[in-house]
């Protein structure tokens, strides 16, 4: 049997640096690629949730205004509180992207926060959207006395969004924080 | 800084550094998909981090800390980012297996440190590489106690399983 310092000889021994040759041209535009590409779609998604979320809340304070009532001034509030809550998010993820010497330890507590956080945001999005959504469809079907087809084309719609965002979270977004926390466990126990 | 600058920086970082990255490379990855995925993930972060280097610690140090941040992540994501994706994949390969990765005892080590798990991997390399326990425990962000069990547990099973390779190899 060898002991560790032959083992380490070998490893000193290698010639690293000729190991792969680096297209370096492609190498800089796929960088270029990747650093745009992985900040516009979440950036895309926060911007396009606050302007909505900004006219949703104008649209129930005008009409709140016309006829004051108080649920309607708490649906306003609600509304305007979820644009906080985006933009605060919003913040503190930009501030947290910029912090370079974190330990493994920090950079995997750093990963499953952002884990949370897409899945918190999906949560928000079956509560504070299709929820709302379905309560004013549902409402809005009964009082029509629609017919047998548009409840089951609305009901499918509804069921539909709901079912993306949960095998999302169930395939995609759980997985991901669970391998995160075996990772962090198996850095924290010795 | 200015973009030509952080693309000086990256370039210098890339030429005298590679070999860095690529021990990382060979480590976390099995196919030469994954290398080039992974290749372009830390070299992303590498020009990323430039404008926050401040010389507090040596750029091999820095390098290395980005390098096994990005991999560890890399590996517990289970599909990746699919905007860029599409378009990568009509790009030339950022890499190509060169000339002198051929060493067989080199090989059998990285097929050996690849056996162990994810965290181990990476203390495998710093350890390899003579980083003392102080500096792994602050990349790895844990004690310098838990450091030596895991150092020594990583030595004992190199050592073991030099038992299955071919001993006049050394």
């Amino acid at each position: 049997m060898i002991n560790f310092e032959e083992i380490q000889k070998v490893w000193n021994e290698q010639k690293g640096e000729n190991m792969y040759v680096i297209h370096e041209e492609t190498l800089y535009k796929s960088v270029i690629l990747k650093k745009n590409a992985s900040t516009k779609r979440i950036h895309l998604v926060e911007t396009f949730l606050t302007i909505l979320n900004c006219c949703v809340f104008a649209f129930v304070i005008i009409l709140t205004l016309r006829h004051p009532n108080i649920m309607g001034f708490a649906n306003a509030a609600v509304v305007a509180l979820s644009v906080v809550y985006i933009r605060y998010s919003r913040a503190k993820r930009l501030r947290q992207e910029h912090i370079f010497d974190r330990s493994m330890l920090g950079e995997l507590d750093h990963a499953i926060a952002n884990s949370n956080y897409i899945i918190r945001f999906n949560y928000l999005l079956l509560i504070g959207y299709i929820l709302p959504i379905a309560v004013v469809c549902v409402s809005s079907l009964i009082s029509a006395g629609a017919s047998l087809a548009k409840w089951c084309l609305i009901t499918g719609l509804l069921l539909l969004s709901v079912f993306v965002i949960g095998w999302e979270q169930r395939v995609r977004n759980m997985p991901a924080k669970n391998q995160l926390l075996d990772l962090k466990k198996m850095l924290t126990s010795a | 800084m200015n973009q030509n600058e952080q693309q000086r920086i990256f370039g210098e970082w890339l030429r005298q550094y590679r070999a860095l990255l690529f021990k990382v490379i060979i480590t976390y990855t099995f196919n030469p998909e994954d290398q080039n995925d992974l290749f372009q993930d830390m070299c992303l972060e590498m020009y990323r981090s430039i404008p926050n280097f401040r010389a507090a610690c040596a750029v091999s140090t820095w390098l290395y800390r980005i390098a096994l941040n990005t991999a560890i992540k890399w590996s517990a994501r289970e599909k990746k980012h699919g905007d860029a994706q599409r378009e990568l994949a009509t790009m030339t390969p950022l890499l190509e297996t060169g000339d002198s990765y051929r060493d067989e005892k080199v090989t059998w080590l990285y097929h050996t440190i690849k056996q162990l798990n994810a965290i181990d991997r990476s203390l495998s390399l710093l350890l390899l590489d003579g980083y003392s326990y102080r500096e792994m425990a602050e990349i790895m962000g844990i004690s310098e106690n838990n450091i030596g069990v895991r150092v020594h547990r990583i030595k004992q099973q190199l050592v073991n399983q030099s038992r299955q390779y071919d001993h006049d190899q050394f």
